[in-house]
C-alpha cells in the first residue's frame, strides 16, 4: 500500500465526515411557508406519469397561493427525482425530510412509496402519495393515498371481466419485475378464482422487454376469450399491437397504469377497444372535474390524465386537513386527514373518505378506447 | 399445434435477426481489439432514432423507398458516431490495459444513454415509431406475418450477406480478420492499423444502426435506454457464438433468440430470462471458447 | 519485494510501519472515524441525508474492494458482483423477517429464524445479535455459491467468466423476482434498522485488513502468480484453481456483507437494486480509482459515489456529466487514479527534455 496514499486516502474520509457536519445553507424562508415535498419519477418508464404529477402540483400550489394559501401560509415546492428506484426514492424521502418538508406529495409507483414510507413514518412526516395502489403501500400511520387500493382495483377488474365482458376463459399477462403489474394481477388472479372463473394461463415478461410474441402466441393457443394486462402504459400498447399482428383479436382489460395518453400515440390503431380500470375520466361532467381540465390543458396544452388528477387532489387532501384541523401542528393535521369524510371537491371522485389504513374510499372509472385517441367513459363503480 | 410451431419459429427468427445483426458488431471490435464496446447498444439506439428523425423531418411516406432511406441514413449515421467515438475516446486507450478500455467504453455508453434522455428533442418518453413500411398483416396456413416482419427478415439477411462478403472476399476483411489474429504482425505486413480500425468500427455500427431501424419498426416504441437489454443478449450471444468469429456471431444472435422463444414458449414465461442465460451459461461450460471460438494457442 | 526480511519503512510523520506504533495509528484509523461519527449522529449533528449517503459510501467502499480481489488481484473479470450483494441481502433479509407466503396484501409473515435474538440499544442504535448471525450467514451463502459457480467457471479462460457472471447476476435477478416467497418484485419490506454506520466502518475495516493481509501473505503471492501468468505459476506448482476460488469466495463474501448491510439500511430490499447495472457501478469505481490498489479502489468509491451525490443539483444533467468525467479521467489516468502514471500529457513534456 503506498504510503502516501493511505494517510492521504484517510485524511480525505476525516475531512468528509468533518464536511458532512456543517449544516446545510439555509435558504431566506418565510417560516410560516408551508413546504410541499414531491418526490417524482422524472426519469424512468413512468417519466410521464412523473410529468403530470409535477404540473398537477404546480398548479395546485399556484392556485391555492392565489387565493391566499392555507390559513395564511403560502406553498413552496420541493422537487426531487427517485428516478422509480426504491433506494433512490428512500433516499430522496430522507433528503426531503432533512429539508424540513412539511408533507411528501409522492410517490408515484408502489415500489417508491413502500421505499420511503419507512422513513416518513419513523421522522413522522406526512406522506399522501397521489397514485400508488400496491395493497402494501399505505403501512403506517403517516402514509396516506388520494387513490383506492389494488384490493378494490382488482377485484373490479375480475368482475367486470365475468359479469361485463362475460368471460369463461380468461388469460393474463403481467410484467413480473414491477411489482405494481404483479400485486393487480394476483388481485385479479384470486378474484377471478373465487368467481369460479380461474385464470387459464398466467404469463410473463420483465421490464424493459419489447417482444410478447412468444408468450402472445402461446396464449393465443389456449384460445382463451379475453386478456388482462395490468401493466405500464408503453408495453400494454406494444402488446395490443403485437395482439392485433397475431390475429388475437379478443376483448383486453387493464388497469390504471396504463392510463395515458401516450398510450395511444403508441399503439396507434390498434388502441381502439381496450378497457382499463381506473381513477376518473376527463369527460365526467362534474363542475369541479371540467374546471380543473379546463384549467390544466389551458396550461400544460394536454388532457389531464389520473396523475395529473390524483396529484392534484393529494395537494386538495392536505389543504383540506389543515383546514378541518385549523393548525400547523402535524399532529392535528394527520389526525384530520384521517378522519376525512364524504369529501365532494376532488376531483377524482364525486365523494372520498379516508378509511382506517389511509386509503381512499371512492369509486373507480372504467374506461375504453375509442378510436379518436382518447379514453371515453364507459363505467362507474362506487365501493 | 403445428401453427404454434411455425408462428414462434417464425417469433424467434425475427428476433434473432435482429441479436445477430448487434452481436456481429460486438465480436468485430472486439476480435481486432480485444475490446467489449458497451457503447454498441447505444449505437443501436441511436441508429433507431436517426431513422425517426429522418422520416419525420422529411415527412416520407410509407414504403419501400422510406424505408432504404431510413436504413441507410441510419447505418452512415451510425458509422460516423462510432468512428467520432472511436477517435475521441478509445484511440488514446490502445496502449492502457483493456479493462481501462472497456471502463471508458461503459462511460461512453451511459454518456449517450443519459445524454440523448437529456437532450430535450429526445427526452425520457417512449415515443412511437412511424410506420416506415404500413403495419399491414396476413395470414399464412395460420401463421400471422406483418409487412414489417416480413422486410425486416429479407434485409437482414441481405446485409449479413454483404457482411459475410466484405469480411471473407474483400482486402479490407482479410486485413481485418488478419488484426484479429495478430495485431503487430499485421503492421509488420504493411497494414495501416488504424485504418483497419477504423473500418471495423464502422461496419460493425452500420450494421447495428439498421438493426436499430429494423427492431424499432417491429417494435414501434423507443427511447434512450432501448439498447441496454438487447445490447446485453447480443453480447452474450456473441460470446456463445465465439468472441471474435462473425458467423458464430450470427449464428449465436439466431441460438439467443431461439432459446428466448423456445423457453417462453414451452416453459413458465416468467423464468425466460433465467433460463435462457443458465442454458447459455452452460454451453460456455461446455465449450468456453463459444461455439465457433477460436482456441488462441498459448506459447509457454 | 523478494527478500525475507521487511526492511523498516519510514512513514508519515516518522511513524515506522512496525512496532506499536503501527498498531496504534491503525487502531486510531478504525476506531475516530467509526466513533465522531457515531456519536455525533446519535447527538444529532449529522442530519440523516447525510448520514445516509456516508452509509452508502461506507458500502460502496466494502463492494469495490472485495471485487477489487477477485478483479484486481486474481486478475480474472467479474461482471456480476452485485448479484452476491443480493444473496446476501435476501439471506440476511429473511432469516430476520422471514417469508411471505401470501399473496398480494396478505402478509402472513413466518418469522425469521434469527428475530428473536436479543436486541440491545446503546445509545439509540439497536444492536442485534440476530443481525449479526443473519449477515454472517447471507455473507457464506453468498461465499459458498461463488465456490460451486466457480469449479465449472474457472475452466473457461479468462474473458468467459465475464459472460458466466453476468449470466449469474441476471439469472440472481430473475428468480427473486418470481420468489414470492421473499416478495418478487415488490421486494422484502419491514426489514428493522439494524445496520449502522459502526457495522459498516467494522466491514469496511475488515476488508481492507483482509485484503491487505491475504495479498502480503504467500496465499497472495500465488494469487497475485495466478493473475500474471496462469501456465507459469502452475508449472511452479501453485494450485490455481483453488486459488482462483479462495479469491472469488472471499470477495462474494464481503459482498454479501455488504448486501446485508444495505438491506437493513434502507430496511427495504428489492431485486431491482441488485441488477447487472449496479455491477457495472461497482466495477466503475475500482476502475476509476486504480485497479489492483486497495486505497485505490477505496478512493474509486468514495469519490464516484460523492460525486452522484455532489451533482445531484444538476438534475437530469448529473446523469450526462458523471459518465463524462469518467470518460475524460479514464484518457488521462488510464490505470485508474491512483495506479497511472503521471498523466501523459506531462510525460510528452518529460521526454522532451
Amino acid at each position: 500500500m503506498k504510503t502516501k496514499w493511505s494517510v492521504l486516502l484517510a485524511v480525505l474520509m476525516v475531512i468528509t465526515m468533518l464536511v458532512m457536519m456543517v449544516p446545510g445553507m439555509a435558504l431566506a424562508e418565510d417560516p410560516r411557508d408551508l413546504k410541499i415535498g414531491v418526490l417524482c419519477p422524472l426519469t424512468g418508464k413512468i417519466a410521464a406519469y412523473g410529468q403530470e404529477q409535477k404540473n398537477a402540483v404546480e398548479m395546485a400550489i399556484e392556485e391555492i397561493n392565489a387565493a391566499g394559501g392555507i390559513l395564511g401560509a403560502k406553498l413552496v415546492m420541493q422537487l426531487e427525482d427517485d428516478e422509480m428506484k426504491p433506494e433512490l426514492a428512500a433516499s430522496m424521502t430522507q433528503k426531503l425530510v432533512n429539508d424540513n418538508v412539511d408533507v411528501i406529495i409522492g410517490g408515484m409507483s408502489s415500489s417508491s412509496t413502500m421505499a420511503g414510507g419507512p422513513i416518513a413514518n419513523s421522522k413522522e412526516v406526512l406522506m399522501i402519495s397521489p397514485w400508488s395502489t400496491n395493497p402494501l403501500a399505505a403501512e403506517g400511520d403517516w402514509v396516506f393515498r388520494a387513490c383506492f387500493s389494488d384490493e378494490f382495483q382488482g377485484a373490479i377488474q375480475a368482475k367486470y371481466m365475468v359479469d361485463g365482458l362475460g368471460c369463461k376463459k380468461p388469460a393474463q399477462l403481467l410484467d413480473v419485475s414491477d411489482d405494481g403489474s404483479k400485486g393487480q394481477g394476483e388481485v385479479v388472479a384470486a378474484t377471478l378464482e373465487e368467481l369460479g372463473v380461474p385464470l387459464v394461463t398466467v404469463e410473463s415478461y420483465g421490464s424493459g422487454d419489447r417482444d410478447f410474441k412468444a408468450q402472445l402466441t402461446k396464449i393465443k393457443s389456449l384460445d382463451p376469450d379475453c386478456l388482462d394486462t395490468p401493466n405500464y402504459y408503453g408495453e400494454v400498447a406494444l402488446i395490443r399491437v403485437q395482439m392485433k399482428e397475431l390475429g388475437l383479436d379478443i376483448p383486453h382489460i387493464g388497469g390504471d397504469g396504463v392510463d395515458s395518453s401516450d398510450f395511444f400515440s403508441i399503439a396507434g390503431d390498434a388502441a381502439e377497444g381496450m378497457m382499463i380500470t381506473t381513477h376518473y375520466s376527463p369527460e365526467d361532467p362534474r363542475p369541479v372535474v371540467q374546471d380543473f381540465r379546463t384549467k390544466y390543458e389551458e396550461k400544460y396544452g394536454k388532457v389531464p390524465d389520473s396523475t395529473a388528477a390524483l396529484s392534484y387532489d393529494a395537494v386538495l387532501l392536505y389543504k383540506m386537513a389543515i383546514e378541518k384541523a385549523n393548525s400547523f401542528n402535524k399532529y392535528d393535521i394527520r389526525a384530520a386527514l384521517a378522519e376525512l369524510k364524504d369529501v365532494t371537491t376532488l376531483v377524482t371522485a364525486p365523494s372520498f373518505t379516508m378509511d382506517e389504513t389511509g386509503t381512499g374510499i371512492k369509486s373507480l372509472a372504467i374506461v375504453e378506447a375509442g378510436n379518436d385517441g382518447a379514453w371515453h367513459f364507459k363505467d362507474v363503480v362506487n365501493p | 399445434m403445428e401453427t404454434v410451431i411455425g408462428q414462434q419459429l417464425v417469433n424467434a427468427l425475427q428476433l434473432g435477426s435482429a441479436y445477430a445483426l448487434l452481436a456481429v458488431g460486438y465480436t468485430m471490435v472486439y476480435g481486432v481489439l480485444r475490446l467489449i464496446n458497451f457503447a454498441h447498444a447505444d449505437i443501436f439506439m441511436i441508429g433507431a432514432y436517426v431513422g425517426f428523425f429522418i422520416f419525420n423531418t422529411f415527412g416520407l411516406a410509407s414504403g419501400v423507398t422510406a424505408f432504404i432511406i431510413c436504413v441507410l441514413g441510419a447505418m452512415i449515421g451510425a458509422a460516423i458516431l462510432a468512428v467520432v467515438i472511436e477517435r475521441v475516446a478509445y484511440r488514446p486507450l490502445r496502449t492502457a490495459p483493456r479493462l481501462s478500455a472497456m471502463i471508458t467504453a461503459i462511460g461512453v455508453s451511459l454518456f449517450l444513454e443519459h445524454g440523448s434522455r437529456a437532450v430535450p428533442f429526445i427526452g425520457p418518453s417512449f415515443r412511437r415509431y412511424p410506420d416506415i413500411i404500413a403495419h399491414t398483416t396476413y395470414e399464412i396456413g395460420g401463421i400471422y406475418l406483418t409487412a414489417a416482419v416480413t422486410v425486416v427478415l429479407i434485409t437482414s439477411v441481405i446485409l449479413m450477406a454483404i457482411l459475410s462478403y466484405i469480411v471473407s472476399r474483400t482486402m479490407v476483411g482479410k486485413a481485418m480478420r488478419a488484426s484479429s489474429y495478430d495485431k503487430e504482425a499485421t503492421q509488420l505486413m504493411g497494414i495501416n492499423l488504424n485504418r483497419i480500425i477504423t473500418y471495423t468500427f464502422a461496419i460493425g455500427a452500420a450494421e447495428a444502426g439498421a438493426a436499430g431501424v429494423m427492431w424499432a419498426l417491429v417494435y414501434p416504441m423507443i427511447d434512450p435506454y432501448m439498447g441496454m437489454m438487447p445490447g446485453i443478449k447480443a453480447f452474450v450471444a456473441a460470446v456463445v457464438g465465439g468472441i471474435g468469429s462473425v458467423p458464430g456471431a450470427l449464428i449465436g444472435g439466431f441460438i439467443l433468440g431461439g432459446v428466448e422463444t423456445a423457453t417462453a414458449a414451452f416453459l413458465p414465461s416468467m423464468y425466460r430470462d433465467a433460463l435462457a442465460f443458465s442454458i447459455l451459461a452452460i454451453v460456455l461450460i461446455f465449450k468456453p471458447t463459444g461455439l465457433f471460438g477460436v482456441g488462441v494457442l498459448e506459447k509457454v | 519485494m523478494s527478500t525475507n526480511v521487511k526492511p523498516k519503512r519510514r512513514g508519515f510523520l516518522g511513524i515506522t510501519f512496525e512496532g506499536p506504533s503501527f498498531w496504534i495509528s491503525w487502531a486510531l484509523f478504525i476506531l475516530v472515524p467509526l466513533l465522531l461519527v457515531a456519536v455525533l449522529y446519535a447527538r444529532g449533528d449529522i442530519n440523516s441525508y447525510y448520514y445516509d449517503v456516508l452509509m452508502r459510501i461506507g458500502i460502496a467502499v466494502v463492494m469495490s474492494v472485495s471485487l477489487n480481489i477477485i478483479n484486481g488481484h486474481l486478475g480474472q473479470f467479474s461482471i456480476g458482483h452485485a448479484g452476491f450483494m443480493g444473496i446476501g441481502a435476501y439471506v440476511s433479509g429473511v432469516l430476520i423477517v422471514g417469508g411471505n407466503p401470501g399473496r398480494a396484501g396478505v402478509s402472513l409473515r413466518i418469522p425469521g429464524l434469527f428475530s428473536n435474538l436479543p436486541v440491545f440499544n446503546i445509545g439509540g442504535y439497536d444492536f442485534s445479535v440476530g443481525f449479526i448471525l443473519a449477515a454472517l450467514v447471507g455473507a457464506l451463502a453468498a461465499a459458498m455459491l461463488a465456490f460451486i459457480i466457480g469449479i465449472p467457471s474457472f475452466r473457461a479462460r479468462g474473458d468467459y467468466l465475464c459472460v458466466v457472471t453476468l449470466a449469474l447476476n441476471m439469472i440472481i435477478v430473475n428468480i427473486f423476482l418470481n420468489m414470492d416467497y421473499v416478495g418478487g418484485a415488490r421486494g422484502l419490506t419491514g426489514l428493522p434498522s439494524f445496520s449502522n454506520w459502526i457495522w459498516v466502518w467494522l466491514t469496511v475495516a475488515a476488508v481492507i485488513i483482509v485484503s491487505r493481509n491475504l495479498i502480503t501473505s504467500s496465499h497472495g503471492r500465488a494469487i497475485l502468480a495466478v493473475r500474471e501468468n496462469e501456465v507459469a505459476a502452475e508449472i511452479g506448482g501453485i494450485n490455481v484453481l483453488r486459488y482462483k476460488l479462495i479469491a472469488f469466495a472471499i470477495g462474494a463474501f464481503f459482498a454479501g456483507l455488504g448486501g446485508a448491510l444495505i438491506g437493513f439500511h434502507v430496511q427495504f430490499i428489492n431485486p431491482n437494486m441488485f441488477n447487472i447495472f449496479k455491477s457495472i457501478d461497482y466495477m466503475i469505481m475500482i476502475y476509476l480509482g486504480g485497479i489492483g490498489s486497495i486505497t485505490g479502489t477505496a478512493l474509486g468509491a468514495i469519490l464516484w459515489t460523492f460525486l452522484q451525490e455532489v451533482l445531484r443539483p444538476l438534475g437530469v444533467w448529473r446523469l450526462v456529466m458523471g459518465p463524462a468525467l469518467l470518460i475524460v479521467i479514464m484518457i488521462f489516468w488510464t490505470k485508474g487514479l491512483t495506479q497511472s502514471e503521471l498523466p501523459f500529457i506531462i510525460k510528452k513534456k518529460a521526454k522532451k527534455e
